[in-house]
C-alpha cells in the first residue's frame, strides 16, 4: 500500500508514529472535552484526562507494530507511519483498507466508553474547580476596590450587553453580590475565563491560581516526564546492548523491506568487522538466532552470510570464533538449518591447514549429509566430530 | 411520539448546549428567565428528562440558592436528543 513511501530506520518511523500520535491524542480528547467548552481548561489539570491522553498515544504506535506484524504495512515505511499516527481511529474502526483484527477494534470500543465516561466524571471535577476559582475572585474583588474596578472594566468589555452590567449592579449595594455580577460577566464571553486568569495571573494572589497556570503546570510536568522517557528508551535502543538487539529484530522481521535488509546488513557488518567485545556479544547473538524455530530460510542464508563474510583470516581468533560458534549451531532442531551450517563449515575447513592425520576425519566429516532421519545420538558423534577436528586445527594455528 | 419541551426548557436546553457546563445564575442571565421560579421548573424538567445533569454541592435544587449555585452540564450520550429538541418547532 505505501510502496512508494521513503524506506526509514524503523525507529525513527515510530518516533514520526508518537509525533503524528500527540497530535492525534490532542483532537480525541478535545473532542470528548468539547462540551465543556470554555472551562475545558480546568480538565487538564486533572490527573485521569492525562492518562486519557496517555492511553490515545501509546494506541498508534501498538497498531503501527500489530500492523507491521501482521504484514499489512511495513514499519520502516515513513508514509504508513504518518497514516497511521494521525488516522488510526479510522483504522481501527475499519475505515481504510487498512484491517486489524478485531479485537484491536474491541479494544478501541472499550476505550471510547471509557473516554466517554470519564469525560461525565470530568464535569463534576471541573465543576468543583470552577467554583473554587469563582469563590476565591470574588472574595478577594469584594474587598479590593481597585481590582473590582478591573474586573468591572473586563465585565463591561465582554458582556453582551453592557447596560445588563450596569443595571445589575445599580440593583444592589451588597459588596459580594457586586464582585459576583461583575465575576460573571467578566467570565461570560466564548473567551470564558480567559482574560480574567490573565488579570489573576498579574494580581499574584498567594491563594488564586489562574486555572491556565495550574494546566501550564500539569502539562510542562507531563512534558517533561514523557522527554525523560523518551531519553530513556532512546538510551535503551540507541545504546550498544540495545542497538545489538534492534538489528537482530530487524534481521529476523519477517517482512522487513529489502532497503532495510540492505540497512541492517551493512549496520551489522559494521559491528562484526572488529575482534572486540561488541562484536563477539554480536556474533553469539545472531548465532543463537540460528535456533529459533520459526526462522526464514533467507534470513538464515543472511546471518550465515554475514558471520561468514566477517570470518577474518584463516586462522586467527576471529575466524576460530566463528567455526566453533557454527559448531555448536549444528545442533539446531531444523535439518535445513543444519545443512547449512555444515557448507559453511566446510567452506572455512578448507581455508585451513589441517595436520596430516586430521585429513581422514576431515573426510569422513564432508560425507554427512544432514537428514531428518538423523537420530539425536547420530547428531552428537557428528558435533563431537567437528569439534574434535576444529580443536585439533586450532592447536597447531 | 414523546410532547416537546415547553419554550423555557428548550432555552434553558440551548444556553447549556451551546456554553457548555455553566452555573444556574449564568444560566438564568443568558437564558434571559424573567423568574426563577421559571428558571427553575425548566431546569427540573430537564434534569428529569436526563438532558442534562447537576452538580450541586448541594444535596438538591429545591431552593433558589442551591439552584444558583448549581452546575448544570450537558452530556456527550445525550446530545443528539438534546439538539432533537431544540430542532422542534413551538
Amino acid at each position: 500500500m505505501f510502496e512508494f513511501s521513503p524506506d526509514w530506520d524503523a525507529r525513527f518511523c515510530y518516533l514520526v508514529v508518537l509525533g503524528c500520535g500527540v497530535v492525534s491524542a490532542r483532537v480525541q480528547v478535545y473532542g470528548r472535552l468539547e462540551l465543556l467548552k470554555g472551562k475545558t481548561v480546568h480538565a487538564w489539570s486533572i490527573l485521569s484526562t492525562w492518562w486519557v491522553f496517555s492511553t490515545y498515544l501509546v494506541i498508534p504506535l501498538v497498531l503501527f507494530w500489530l500492523l507491521d506484524r501482521t504484514g499489512a504495512l511495513q514499519d520502516t515505511s515513513l508514509f504508513a507511519a504518518i497514516f497511521v499516527g494521525l488516522a488510526y481511529p479510522a483504522i481501527v474502526s475499519g475505515g481504510t483498507s487498512l484491517k486489524p483484527n478485531a479485537g484491536v477494534a474491541g479494544v478501541f470500543g472499550w476505550l471510547n466508553n471509557a473516554a466517554d465516561n470519564l469525560a461525565q466524571k470530568t464535569t463534576a471535577a471541573v465543576a468543583v474547580r470552577d467554583r473554587l476559582f469563582s469563590r476565591a475572585v470574588v472574595g478577594h474583588i469584594a474587598t479590593n476596590k481597585d481590582r473590582f474596578d478591573e474586573v468591572r472594566t473586563l465585565a463591561l468589555n465582554y458582556a453582551e450587553s453592557p447596560a445588563s452590567v450596569n443595571k445589575e449592579l445599580a440593583a444592589t449595594q451588597d459588596p459580594t453580590e457586586r464582585a459576583q455580577i461583575v465575576y460573571d460577566y467578566a467570565t461570560s464571553s466564548s473567551e470564558s475565563l480567559k482574560p480574567l486568569s490573565s488579570a489573576v495571573k498579574e494580581w499574584k494572589l498567594p491563594n488564586v491560581t489562574s486555572p491556565y497556570t495550574v494546566a501550564w503546570r500539569w502539562m510542562s510536568a507531563y512534558i517533561v516526564i514523557g522527554l525523560l522517557v523518551l531519553v530513556a528508551v532512546a538510551i535503551a535502543v540507541f545504546g550498544n546492548r540495545g542497538n545489538r538487539w534492534f538489528l537482530d529484530w530487524r534481521l529476523q522481521q519477517p517482512g522487513a523491506s529489502s532497503v532495510d535488509l540492505l540497512r541492517t546488513r551493512r549496520s551489522l557488518g559494521n559491528f562484526l568487522a572488529s575482534d572486540d567485545a561488541v562484536a563477539h556479544a554480536m556474533r553469539v547473538r545472531l548465532a543463537d538466532t540460528l535456533q529459533r524455530p520459526d526462522l526464514d530460510m533467507n534470513r538464515v542464508d543472511e546471518i550465515l552470510r554475514l558471520l561468514l563474510e566477517h570470518r577474518g583470516t584463516p586462522g586467527s581468533a576471529r575466524f576460530q570464533e566463528v567455526a566453533t560458534l557454527l559448531v555448536d549451531h549444528l545442533r539446531t532442531p531444523s535439518v535445513d538449518v543444519r545443512a547449512r551450517v555444515q557448507h559453511s563449515l566446510l567452506l572455512l575447513s578448507e581455508e585451513v591447514q589441517a595436520p596430516d592425520d586430521a585429513e581422514h576425519e576431515l573426510a569422513k566429516l564432508k560425507e554427512w549429509k544432514p537428514l531428518t532421519s538423523d537420530s539425536p545420538i547420530d547428531l552428537e558423534r557428528h558435533w563431537r566430530a567437528w569439534r574434535k577436528w576444529w580443536s585439533r586445527v586450532s592447536a597447531t594455528h | 411520539m414523546d410532547a416537546p419541551l415547553d419554550k423555557a426548557s428548550r432555552n434553558l436546553l440551548r444556553v447549556v448546549y451551546s456554553r457548555g457546563i455553566v452555573r444556574g445564575r449564568d444560566a438564568k442571565r443568558f437564558g434571559q428567565f424573567s423568574t426563577s421560579k421559571e428558571f427553575m421548573e425548566a431546569l427540573q424538567k430537564l434534569s428529569l428528562a436526563k438532558l442534562v445533569t447537576l452538580e450541586t454541592g448541594l444535596t438538591g435544587v429545591e431552593s433558589e440558592e442551591a439552584a444558583m449555585e448549581s452546575y448544570i452540564s450537558p452530556l456527550p450520550s445525550r446530545k443528539a436528543e438534546a439538539e432533537y429538541e431544540l430542532g422542534r418547532q413551538d
